[in-house]
């Protein structure tokens, strides 16, 4: 795609959205968290984390043996379990 | 303090179960120091400190406290540094610590150690901090770090955002340390007020909370922050209720 | 109405009205952490500049900031990252850095312990000469000196020099900010494990002492994982054990002290190694065990920071690695040798038939040591050792670092601890005392599975506050090392058997 690289919310049309959760994000690519589906003291963890509605999230790593993975947040990085970043729901522009 | 979220009456004595330690005894200031993890906040707390510390548990806690003594310009101050945190929710027993030591224990000024190279995380913490007590002191750590990453952060606009001072430092070389100390001096002597910009919830949570404010007014006598604790009744916090009690019983 | 009795009461009433209450759809202690972080972007923001030259000055308010400065060009520390956090290189890399750590701490350890043991065994010699010349009676000579001072002598001898330098590097790389990288990359094993994954964290606390290891657990909060990974803590090899451990790799799979070549020096090391991933594979099998049976459950949220790498200050880790920990741990350890030195002493000099006379005189025969290793020694030799080490390894329960030197003094006739001057004079005791390849690996592997030390069996009292847990966290590891025993030393003597 020829598009500059542009805010997510600035351009609804230009490619296509792709809706999923966090853990199906391919590496490097920058994810907008649009829902949590997950309850009690992981949803508070994640939100104080700064996994909140429309952070901007983005899968930097993954562990040799393959889960967990590293995401960038808030300028912080955290890793979180497959399991847990299954609950992130997130779109991201598929490039 | 002019602020409508300011704590009223700084006479009354401290409430018993979180007293600042024995350091505390002498009628000496007391400065709570915040962060959240991998901060350097311990680095700026034996920079301050050197040998002059007191490590025990906190009651009832298997976690870890550390109190110091700071001295500085003929000053006594009394350091505690609380558990790393990301926030005051209290998601974690360091959590409900931290939280309650600021709200209950009512430290003369608190220290907020925030990582330069990851400011928004960071700030988080220190909104937080200002909704319980203006009396905040913002410490901008590794900002030599953040230089290296290519971050250059304006502290004079970062306070005036805040509203509280903030001082730039690098603590392990010690830099900036002599300022803060001079600054939450400043702010324990009264010189410097500090009137933290408070983030404004939805309306209907803002007068929600006014109307129960109101309704606490009469029961927490100015001790606490009557802002702060109802909006944790509103966002169904129930260690908030339980920490009250356990406040109010045992003073 | 300011009654302490009722206003709990009404708090309830009040949260009860306020309960319920959502914001454009969404829960409203959501609508504030996220207006929290909002303001904390906006004003991170707006305060944030990119340093250098080319920038525009003002703010530039760029919708996705963290994408932006960093995509362009990785950091030196994103590089390293990328490296040892990759599929096969990270774990290549942390074997390396573990492998380099033992490697260093054993070759720089093994001249100063020997400059450290001649030093103060002499000034033993002297202190013997001072004794004699004050005509003090044998007994008197034999309690504080061969008893007392020469086990001193020797806990220092042998465990200052690798632990001031073993706890240096460790905090150099804890400062680092290596270990998070550590537990990232090993979370999947501990998962599987039913274990928790900040467990490999705790651990690596461990190498340095396992009741610092065991306060560690207090990271993790589930209850249910922070017990699996108390119990387990034992079977990371703290400083008291790894001077044994180094001592028995170099004399017996190192051909040090035959000739102190560098090719032994690295097999030394691939032997301790070998034994430290033995011990994180039983870690593992036994969180499983522990698991699947009495500590069942849900796993807990697991969320583990990984922070940029900080360029770690010298003066300041030697300060904490010296002070904190070194001087900790070996004064520690020179407390309870000095009694336990005196205790076993009077054990291997107070003869059972001759007990009414004046100690010092027992000369070999019955003495209380003697009798008790005998006693053991169908055990120990089930195990793959003997009678003495047995009686070293229950007589070292408050310390493990005098095992080896209660067991020397077992062995030498009168009672008293040689003068081991390096490795070269302890391999001579030992072989001297039918000490083999096997003997060594089993003695190692007693040492990495036993029962913990009885100041980590206190903190584990301590932080459970239960004598329930502090009991299974001392029989389990018990009950695995002699089981391990049991079948190495079978099993070699199946071999033997078969093929003589």
């Amino acid at each position: 795609m020829s598009q500059p690289s542009s805010a997510p919310a600035a351009s609804h049309q230009d490619r296509p959205q792709v809706r999923t959760t966090l853990d199906r994000v391919p590496l490097g690519l920058l994810a907008r968290v649009t829902d949590l589906s997950l309850e009690g003291l992981l949803r508070r963890r994640l939100l104080d984390l700064g996994f909140v509605l429309g952070a901007h999230v983005r899968p930097v790593r993954r562990s040799p043996l393959g889960d967990p993975t590293a995401y960038e947040v808030m300028g912080a990085v955290v890793a979180l379990r497959r399991t847990e970043a299954a609950g992130i729901g997130v779109s991201y522009r598929d490039s | 303090m002019l602020d409508a979220s300011t704590i009223a009456s700084p006479g009354m004595p401290p409430v018993k179960p979180l007293q600042a330690s024995r350091l505390a005894l002498s009628g000496r200031p007391v400065v709570a120091l915040a962060g959240n993890p991998n901060t350097g906040k311990s680095t700026v707390f034996n920079a301050l400190t050197g040998l002059r510390q007191h490590t025990g548990n906190w009651p009832g806690k298997t976690v870890a406290r550390h109190d110091g003594l700071c001295v500085s310009a003929g000053r006594e101050l009394v350091l505690v540094d609380l558990p790393g945190t990301y926030s005051l929710l209290a998601n974690s027993a360091e959590e409900v610590i931290a939280r309650d030591f600021i709200c209950f224990a009512r430290p003369d000024a608190t220290i907020v150690v925030v990582d330069a190279t990851c400011l928004r995380r960071n700030l988080n913490l220190v909104l937080q901090v200002a909704e319980i007590t203006p009396r905040v002191v913002v410490c901008l750590n590794l900002i030599d770090e953040a230089r290296r990453k290519g971050i250059e952060i304006d502290a004079p606009a970062l306070a005036r955002d805040l509203g509280v001072p903030v001082v730039p430092a690098v603590a392990r070389d010690g830099l900036g340390l002599d300022q803060l100390v001079a600054t939450v001096l400043a702010v324990v002597d009264g010189q410097v007020v500090p009137q933290p910009v408070l983030p404004r919830y939805a309306h209907d949570v803002e007068t929600r909370a006014a109307r129960i404010a109101a309704a606490l007014e009469p029961m927490l006598d100015g001790r606490l922050n009557r802002r702060w604790v109802a909006l944790r009744l509103i966002e169904g916090d129930p260690t908030i209720i339980q920490s009250i009690a356990e406040q109010r019983i045992d003073g | 109405m300011a009654d302490p009795k009722t206003m709990p009461a009404y708090l309830v009433r009040l949260q009860a009205d306020a309960s319920g209450l959502t914001i454009d759809g969404q829960d409203v202690r959501d609508h504030m952490v996220g207006t929290l972080y909002r303001r904390a972007e906006q004003i991170a923001d707006a305060c944030s500049h990119a340093a250098a030259g080319a920038a525009s000055g003002a703010t530039a308010p760029a919708p996705a900031p963290a994408a932006s400065s960093r995509l362009r060009r990785k950091s030196w520390d994103s590089r390293l990252d990328d490296l040892l956090t990759a599929p096969l290189w990270g774990l290549l890399a942390m074997l390396g850095v573990l492998g380099v750590l033992f490697w260093l701490t054993l070759v720089g350890a093994n001249y100063p312990s020997r400059l450290l043991g001649r030093l103060l065994f002499g000034l033993g010699d002297a202190l013997s000469a001072l004794f004699r010349a004050a005509h003090a009676p044998d007994w008197l000579h034999g309690l504080l000196v061969l008893g007392m001072y020469r086990s001193l002598a020797w806990v220092v001898a042998v465990m200052l020099p690798p632990m001031a330098i073993f706890f240096p590097l460790f905090t150099l790389l804890e400062d680092f900010g290596y270990l998070p990288r550590v537990a990232f990359n090993l979370d999947s094993l501990f998962r599987r494990a039913g274990a928790h994954g900040k467990q490999s964290l705790t651990m690596s606390m461990g190498f340095g002492c396992n009741a610092a290891g065991v306060i560690a657990c207090r990271v993790i909060d589930s209850p249910r994982e922070r017990l699996i990974a108390i119990v387990t803590n034992t079977f990371v090899p703290c400083n008291g054990r790894f001077p044994t451990l180094i001592a028995l790799a170099s004399i017996f799979f190192g051909g040090m002290g035959v000739a102190g070549a560098t090719r032994g020096a690295i097999a030394a090391t691939a032997v301790v190694l070998a034994l430290v991933l033995a011990g994180i594979a039983v870690t593992l099998l036994v969180s499983r065990l522990l698991a699947g049976t009495v500590l069942r459950g849900i796993p807990s949220v697991f969320v583990l920071e990984l922070p940029p790498y900080r360029l770690p200050q010298p003066g300041r880790i030697l300060v904490r690695s010296i002070f904190d920990r070194t001087l900790f741990v070996l004064t520690r350890a020179a407390m309870i040798a000095a009694p336990a030195g005196a205790l076993v002493w009077i054990m291997a000099n107070v003869s059972i038939s001759n007990t009414a006379g004046i100690p010092g005189g027992a000369v070999g025969g019955d003495t209380i040591l003697s009798v008790v290793a005998s006693l053991l020694a169908p055990l120990g030799r089930f195990l793959g050792m003997d009678g003495y080490v047995l009686t070293g390894f229950l007589l070292g329960l408050p310390a493990n670092e005098i095992v080896l030197p209660i067991t020397l003094m077992g062995y030498t006739s009168a009672g008293t601890l040689t003068e081991v001057e390096g490795l070269a004079s302890l391999r001579g005791v030992l072989v001297a005392n039918g000490w083999t390849s096997l003997t060594a690996l089993c003695v190692m592997l007693f040492s990495l599975l036993h029962f913990p030390c009885g100041t980590t069996l206190l903190t584990i009292y301590r932080e459970t506050g239960s004598r329930k847990w502090t009991a299974l966290a001392a029989l389990l590891p018990t009950a695995v090392a002699v089981t391990v025993c049991a079948l190495v030393a079978g099993g070699a003597r199946l071999i033997v058997a078969a093929f003589p």
